[in-house]
């Protein structure tokens, strides 16, 4: 029989139980088959929270998005195109599995997950000849990737490429990228409420992560860009990780790679700080709904400083979005790399609603760019045809040679469709935070856009108890901005996208209603 | 976290999810536990080596145990939000020197809250007595916690070494 083991024995084995965790990392990808090593890469990026309204490629006013209209000269450009919910879980969930909010479920705040028996309808669950991996600064994404995971080789730590980040945790505990930080978060870092659990250690700690935030402050007036409390980053690191790596991924390769700016809080670099501050440009007041300033006029001056700062970080965003084009087109990669670029969601300085966590569904929530480079393409094409963030999953089926499966509920993009766009198409967004994830909406707005015509439709808040349901309609062709509502239930055109609303939500409606 | 965090882990993705989010917090606990205890062991090599095992450890003992309390103190401070009385911060003015005033008054109040019963113990064998006897209290305690500790230390194993 062996000797057992005596105090000092064990504790020498406590110590040596890290390293032993950390190099027996398993490797994740050794049996990846790459049978078709002809295949064009694709690479998805997408940048938080940014609005069509104001990126310049899509007519506004200020040139904040110089660098993307320089790169869509080479691809094709979505001028309607609509997210499918006004926040990150909605809107990715939509984008990443090809279908609304309500067949998704991912819309509430409890629920930050894809609906139960689903989780293998994603865009990556397709492309597995290729090397699949996925990274977000945002952490509304790790649930989704937890969901997908058995469907991507990598999934990035978010905390990877985070300032403070110097323990590097994700590599001592491969499986627990999540909760791993949560608790370090806990131990170490404050609280709302300004403590932290632990009693010693934690205040050197900060100090310390601190002191390497400080040292950026010169190159950040407004503050150096972060989510949440104290999770810092410069978006610059991302771009310089997915310069350096996207020529080392197995090809082909499926890369999401989601980056939080211009998302709040907009805190761009020293030189994009004021650009627009000296150019008077003054949008015209909006009429404020129920929904939005609770019927308290707008404050314009507020409402100006916020866009401002705004526009200057996302003309930060795009400047990092030009150095990683110029970098992957330089090293050859785009020649066969499918290049899509989008947001989740837009965002909202005017009607007194600033942000995108609102019930309101107006064009600067809801419209948001896309841009689709195709490896070899040399001239700029145009799409006015609405189109949805659900099309992006059928969309890449197709140009990858692979079958649309029949639950994906978007429609493959002009020009890479077979056939013409049909005019009678209706597309969806939905709003419905304060649902339930597995219940029937309600409270809840719908959006339908049909050609030139946008219906929304707001159900179930408190304020609409005494007047019931609201519906407005605009014409988007000849009034962008959603200043008349011209919804009036005698109009033919009202009637009938007010029916057809109507008719999906019974229709989504109906496996959770009661009997 | 057992009530903070725990409940919302195990309800968006599984209680053994949950679990882990305590074994890691334990484990981080221990690391810093540990680092403590090594800081008093260093300490322990200013004290005279002619002192009895006994006096050594109540001495040791108890300046880790106001540590502890002050540690704990200032958490409270912050998740109370207790303001700085009045009096207290128009006597920091009036001496012009506010900051020295403060830091000196903390080091002053910290160095007697912790000399005052370091002398009690060097000089009373009765309190020296007592403070041993609480200790084994406290290490029955503490080996609740070590338990813990090594219950999620496996957690965290299992959940990392995982094929």
């Amino acid at each position: 029989m062996g000797k057992a083991l005596n105090k000092r024995d064990f504790l020498k084995l406590l110590a040596a139980l890290p390293p032993s965790i950390y190099f027996s990392k398993p490797f994740r990808h050794p049996d990846l088959l790459l049978q078709n090593p002809d295949a064009k890469n694709v690479l998805i990026i997408v940048f938080d929270t940014l609005s069509a309204k104001n990126i310049s490629l899509y007519g506004y006013p200020r040139e904040t998005m110089p660098n993307l209209a320089r790169i869509a000269e080479k691809g094709t450009v979505y001028h309607n195109h609509f997210a499918g919910g006004n926040w990150t879980v909605p809107g990715t969930a939509s984008l990443l599995t090809g279908t609304y909010p309500w067949t998704h479920r991912a819309f509430n705040d409890e629920y930050r997950t894809i609906l139960e028996g689903r989780e293998r309808n994603n865009i990556f669950h397709f492309f597995d000849q290729y090397y699949r991996i996925g990274y977000s600064h945002n952490s509304n994404l790790y649930p989704f990737f937890d969901q997908f995971s058995p469907d991507l080789e990598q999934i990035k730590s978010r905390k990877d490429l985070f300032i403070s980040n110097v323990l590097a945790l994700h590599e001592l505990f491969p499986h627990d990228n999540d909760i791993a930080p949560i608790s370090w978060d806990r131990m170490m870092t404050e609280a709302e409420k300004g403590y932290t659990y632990s009693l010693f250690f934690a205040p050197f700690y900060q100090r310390y992560s601190q002191k390497i935030v400080d040292d950026l402050r010169d190159d950040f007036p407004r503050g150096v860009p972060r989510t949440g409390a104290d999770n810092y980053f410069l978006l610059e690191d991302g771009m310089n990780w997915l310069m350096s790596q996207a020529g080392t991924f197995p090809r082909p390769f499926l890369g999401y790679f989601h980056f939080l700016p211009p998302h709040r809080p907009y805190n761009p670099r020293r030189e994009f700080v004021n650009v627009f501050s000296n150019d008077y440009y003054v949008e015209k007041p909006k009429p404020g709904l129920y929904a939005g300033n609770e019927g308290k006029p707008p404050n314009l001056r507020y409402q100006g400083v916020q866009r401002q700062f705004y526009d200057e970080f996302i003309l930060y965003a795009d400047s990092e979005l030009g150095r990683l084009y110029d970098s992957l087109e330089q090293s050859g990669i785009l020649e066969n790399t499918w290049l899509i670029f989008t947001s989740d969601h837009g965002e909202m300085c005017e009607r007194g609603v600033f942000g995108h966590r609102t019930p309101v569904l107006y064009q600067p929530v809801i419209h948001i760019p896309l841009v689709i480079l195709e490896p070899g393409q040399t001239k700029r094409q145009d799409i006015f045809t609405p189109t949805s963030a659900v099309d992006v999953l059928p969309t890449l089926l197709k140009i990858t040679g692979q079958e649309i499966p029949g639950w994906a509920e978007g429609t493959v993009l002009p020009p890479f469709a077979d056939t013409a766009p049909n005019p009678e198409r209706n597309l969806y967004a939905l709003e419905a935070t304060n649902s339930e994830a597995h219940g029937v909406l309600n409270p809840a707005t719908a959006m339908l856009v049909k050609d030139r015509y946008k219906l929304t439709y707001y159900f179930g808040y408190g304020q609409l108890k005494k007047t019931g349901p609201l519906f407005e309609l605009y014409d988007l062709e000849n009034d962008p901005e959603e200043l008349n509502n011209i919804h009036d239930v005698n109009s033919e055109i009202s009637q009938e996208l007010q029916n057809e609303m109507l008719a999906k939500i019974e229709e989504v409606d109906k496996p959770y209603r009661n009997g | 976290m057992a009530f903070r965090d725990f409940g919302w882990v195990a309800e968006r993705t599984n209680v053994w999810d949950g679990l882990g989010l305590l074994s890691y917090a334990m484990a981080f606990a221990l690391v810093e536990t540990i680092g403590v205890f090594l800081i008093v062991v260093l300490l322990g090599f200013l004290v005279p080596s002619g002192w009895g095992a006994d006096k050594r450890l109540a001495l040791l003992g108890i300046l880790f145990l106001i540590v502890s309390l002050w540690a704990i103190l200032g958490q409270m401070y912050s998740l109370f939000g207790y303001p700085v009385p009045r009096w207290a911060v128009q006597f920091l003015v009036w001496t012009h020197h506010p900051l020295r005033m403060l830091w000196g008054g903390v080091f002053a109040l910290a160095t007697v809250s912790a000399v005052l019963p370091a002398l009690l113990i060097i000089k009373r064998e009765k309190v020296k007595g007592m403070i041993i006897e609480t200790f084994d209290r406290i290490s029955l305690l503490s080996s609740i916690y070590v338990f813990f500790d090594l219950v999620g230390i496996v957690i965290i194993a299992i959940r990392n070494l995982q094929l």
